[in-house]
């Protein structure tokens, strides 16, 4: 230790320490900030899911939405674009803003959890960037708002900064989780355009809000042209960012898509996207019950690599062995603890004892407690760590958005894979009689509630679908081997699990992990049957009509020709004219059925009551 | 009738007496149908009307007692055509299908019963005679082709127990008839004698045929127009008296049931000239027997006495027929002439068998006018004389 101070306060070496800061403001591309149209399905999918995670955690400790009404809000939304000759760095300008985007919104900011995203083409500077050049650059004003749980001022003062997240260290369900997102975001702002970040937030214990206006630097730090400022906001409590971005023009359907596809797996919180050309995208609450937040649970061994148990290690505040183990890691008790001792010691020449101090454990013991510590057989994670959407909310959902004739839903029971726990949901909503389900994509991904737009055939969710015989289900298949006609599938992987699994940082794709597709694909064809089962029902129904379509034409000529000879038969006296005939064959036909079945359920009750009487004696 | 008659006396032809003595003296046996089969009979007008109201009444109830409708109606399938060796017929027998209204499968047909019943009804009610082809036209709607009305014109005779003509549906005629008959036609006296060379097409209302006079000797079925025309000619029948008949190929009912009428009316016998094949013994069958189709007609259209003349399998030998004009057995031909044989009526007569199976060995036929070949004259003045003064027929 002693060696390395020297080093760096003494000397200077050929080998520079980075930043992690510097490392990514030339990168934001690596987590989807390049010029290109998904820059702008970046800014808003990060902005809208920190918004959705704030909304939730205000609810979750601090209960601030009561009593939701089951009758979603009628929200009508309109703005007006920025006026282009505010100053509008100063703290009125940026205070009159707000209350102007929020204005229309006054009567449900406090009661409706809401996220707001504001998208606007703005005059563009008269000199680009060199590294941005093209006549289809436009400069971009975003502003996204949320009544979520704000910042408390201290972790506003790192808002912004990388790796400043307060979910990264904890594996829970979460939709963001590394806090690369908003940093990158702002780096790219800046980058592009040179303007600086505008941040409004107000926590719900505080009294006061306060307002903020920088950059951020190389050193990872923040540089204020408005220092935090205390505010009184137009919101109990919540977060307004504001920033300004340089990218190629804006074309409707992606960032659309997403809040669109957002909207349908968080239907308990109201959406509003603004895209640039004006157009209000509202999507209205459809629930009135915000999920069970998920439980944290401490990391599983089979979750564990070497270096993150090294890492616990130099980090526990745990003294002995023992105590270390049962408290970093799930499935870990006192007797497992105890095992792990016993079984690294046949390796060891100083051997190690349950009590001994962790600070005190040579490397080579840290291994031989490690390579038995992976050793052993532990019952899968627990998994209340997990929260589904739920079959019902999504059946509900959908039913409202689509409005197709079928709709099913599957929730599977969480289950594990590598220590984690995941859950998997799948949603199918199918009808013949509307065609525009057949149009864009079939398969719809999400992982943790949030839309995956990109990568598609990439993703563990696109294998599993594509390997299900959509044949078998009465529903035809694509050459890639996803169903093809009026039908949409909606995968949702829920969990910490998903953060693990994720093939890049961009997080859009999942990878193929062998438990993941199998449950996804289970999932898949249990509603496959039960599409199966809808549509032979359906048959059922169109021959059981066709039937008795074609049986009544033909009766009624068939009376037709026999009352014409009856007519004439002086014979008979009572002579039923054609309708009177026809009526009665129609009874047949249409009530026959009928009354077989009623006579069948007549049968079942008197055999269920027969029983009752049986079993009371 | 002007006697006309040419030098030749068939009085000297020692066989066809015996066949015509045979023939006056049989006693009229009454037919007896046997027990299962269908029993039709030929009913008046207003006999059929009552019917028809007695077959709707059954249909009425039915629904009146909330019974789906179903009418019975027997088959006309093989395996429903039984031989009567007393009888010497082929019969309907007693198997019955059953329509329904009310499943899909005979909803369809059930009704098109109705319907045809329905116009059958009219026509008796009326008293006017429709063909098939108009009974088609009456509904094309419901009927779409006239092969679905033709099948059920079929049916309805079986249900009410009658024959063909007596539902006024009568099939367009295509025979025709020529030589020593007079006949009263709609009022109109009618020599057969004395019409050119066309002859008389026989008419579909054959109920309102009276035979006036005759003083045939027999009768001669011939098998195609050609023969006829070569026969008319010659006035054949003024050397032989005779009358003449054709029903171009195979024969409709009119002209079986004509030719029925004309043995039983003048108790002479009748000969079938015939091409020396399969098809043309099978022809020669349907007027003896009845066909299988409507074969509950039988005892209406079937002439059992009618004899196989020729051309038989061996004449091709013993009249020197050239070879040139034998023709191939096709694979089609073969079948038939085995499924022929195969038929107890056929199997009956051992003279039929012998001939058929000496067509079966030799894979040979021949047409009638293959007896050209010894000059156009060889059939009217040597073939037909030598047959029938020797009694060479089957």
């Amino acid at each position: 230790m002693e060696k390395v101070k020297i080093m760096t306060s003494n000397q200077e070496g050929v080998i520079k320490e980075g930043s992690i800061a510097q490392f990514m403001r030339k990168r934001t591309q690596l987590v989807g900030f390049s010029i290109e149209r998904h820059k702008h399905t970046q800014y808003v999918a990060e902005f809208l899911d920190n918004a959705l995670d704030a909304i939730e955690t205000a609810q979750w400790e601090f209960n601030v939405f009561k009593n939701l009404s089951t009758e979603p809000p009628n929200i009508n939304y309109r703005v007006e674009p920025w006026d282009n000759t505010l100053n509008k760095t100063k703290p009125e300008a940026i205070l009159s803003r707000l209350n102007k985007i929020l204005s229309p919104l006054k009567d449900l900011i406090n009661k409706e959890p809401v996220a707001l995203i504001i998208l606007q083409k703005v005059e563009k500077p008269e000199i680009l960037p060199d590294d941005i050049q093209g006549s289809d650059i436009e400069m971009y004003c975003f502003e996204a708002f949320d009544n979520g749980v704000g910042m408390h001022p201290v972790d506003a003062e790192k808002f912004g900064i990388y790796l400043a997240s307060s979910k990264s260290e904890k594996l829970k369900q979460t939709r963001g989780s590394q806090g690369f997102g908003a940093p990158s975001a702002f780096s790219d702002a800046q980058n592009t355009t040179g303007k600086p970040i505008t941040v409004i937030t107000k926590q719900v214990k505080e009294k006061k809000g306060i307002l903020q206006v920088f950059y951020t630097t190389g050193e990872n730090k923040k540089k204020y042209t408005l220092p935090s400022t205390q505010i009184s906001t137009p919101f109990n409590h919540g977060t307004y960012v504001q920033l300004w971005y340089l990218n190629v023009k804006y074309v409707k359907g992606y960032a659309d898509e997403y809040v669109k596809q957002s909207a349908l797996l968080n239907s308990h919180v109201n959406l509003i996207f603004v895209d640039p050309n004006g157009e209000v995208w509202l999507y209205p609450r459809k629930v009135s019950k915000f999920p069970p937040e998920p439980v944290y649970t401490e990391p599983h061994p089979e979750s564990t690599s070497i270096g993150d148990f090294q890492e616990a290690i130099r980090n526990t505040p745990m003294l002995k062995i023992t105590e270390f183990l049962t408290k970093s890691f799930c499935r870990i008790g006192e007797k497992r603890a105890e095992e792990i001792v016993r079984l690294s010691n046949k390796s060891l020449k100083s051997k190690i004892s349950p009590s001994m101090q962790v600070k005190s454990l040579t490397d080579e013991q840290i291994n031989a407690l490690y390579k038995a510590f992976i050793s052993i057989k532990y019952p899968a994670p627990p998994v209340n760590t997990v929260v589904p959407v739920g079959s019902d909310v999504l059946i509900d959902v959908l039913k409202k958005s689509l409005n197709a004739d079928f709709v099913e839903a599957v929730t599977r029971k969480p289950t594990s894979s590598k220590g984690l726990a995941f859950v998997v949901e799948a949603a199918i909503a199918y009808d013949p009689n509307k065609p525009e389900l057949s149009e864009n994509s079939v398969l719809y991904r999400f992982t943790n509630r949030t839309p995956k737009l990109r990568d598609n055939s990439d993703c563990a969710i696109w294998k599993a679908a594509s390997s299900v015989n959509w044949k078998n289900y009465k529903i035809d298949r694509s050459d890639n081997g996803l169903p093809k006609g009026p039908v949409k599938l909606f995968v949702n992987v829920s969990g910490p699990f998903v953060h693990v699994m994720f093939k890049a940082q961009s997080k859009q794709a999942l990878a193929a992990d062998d438990i993941l597709v199998k449950e996804i694909k289970l999932a898949l064809e249990e509603l496959g049957r039960k599409l199966k089962a809808h549509i032979t029902k359906h048959e059922i129904e169109i021959r059981k009509k066709e039937r008795s379509e074609k049986l009544l034409s033909h009766a009624k000529l068939f009376t037709k020709s026999l009352t014409a000879i009856i007519d004439t038969d002086k014979e008979l006296t009572e002579k039923p004219s054609q309708e009177e005939l026809y009526n009665i064959i129609q009874e047949m036909v249409t009530g026959r059925k009928m009354s077989a079945k009623i006579q069948s359920s007549f049968i079942k009750a008197k055999d269920k009551v027969t029983q009752l009487t049986l079993k009371s004696y | 009738m002007k006697r006309n008659r040419d030098n030749i006396e068939t009085s000297n032809f020692e066989k066809l007496n015996q066949l015509k003595k045979e023939l006056k003296e049989k006693k009229r046996s009454n037919f007896s149908s046997p027990s299962g089969a269908v029993i039709v009979e030929e009913l008046p007008a207003e006999e059929v009307h009552k019917k028809i109201h007695l077959t709707a009444r059954e249909v009425l109830n039915q629904i009146k007692n909330k019974i789906p409708p179903v009418l019975s109606i027997p088959q006309r399938s093989g395996d429903n055509i039984i031989y009567d060796e007393e009888s010497d017929l082929l019969l309907l027998g007693g198997k019955k299908s059953s329509r329904a209204l009310l499943s899909l499968a005979t909803s369809l047909d059930v009704t098109r019963t109705m319907r045809v019943l329905e116009i059958i009804h009219t026509l008796v009610e009326k008293d006017i005679h429709a063909t098939k082809r108009e009974i088609f036209y009456n509904d094309v709607n419901l009927f779409i082709d006239q092969v679905n009305s033709d099948k059920i014109i079929d049916d309805i005779p079986p249900l009410l127990n009658t024959t063909r003509d007596s539902t006024h549906i009568v099939a367009s005629a295509k025979g025709m008839a020529i030589g020593r008959l007079v006949i009263e036609d709609s009022g109109d006296v009618i020599d057969l004698t004395k019409l050119g060379s066309g002859g008389w097409s026989i008419t579909p209302f054959l109920d309102k045929i009276k035979i006036v006079e005759s003083d045939a000797e027999f009768i001669l079925v011939v098998e195609k127009d050609a023969a006829l025309i070569r026969l008319s000619e010659a006035k054949w029948w003024n050397k032989y008296p005779c009358i003449i008949i054709t029903g171009k190929g195979s024969a409709d009912i009119a002209t079986r049931s004509f030719l029925r009428k004309l043995v039983k009316t003048l108790k002479i016998p009748a000969f079938a000239l015939m091409d020396s094949d399969p098809y043309g013994y099978y022809i020669y069958s349907v007027y003896l027997r009845g066909s299988k189709r409507l074969s509950y007609e039988s005892p209406f259209l079937a002439t059992p006495e009618l004899k196989l003349l020729g051309v038989l399998s061996r004449d091709l030998d013993s009249y020197k027929i050239p070879k040139e004009c034998w023709l191939k057995m096709s694979d089609t031909d073969i079948k038939r002439a085995k499924e022929l044989l195969k038929e107890p009526f056929v199997q009956k007569n051992k003279k039929w068998v012998e001939d058929l199976k000496l067509m079966i060995t030799l894979k040979r036929k021949a047409e009638i006018q293959a007896l050209s070949s010894h000059g156009f004259e060889f059939l009217t003045n040597t073939y037909l004389p030598q047959k029938l003064s020797t009694g060479d027929w089957i």
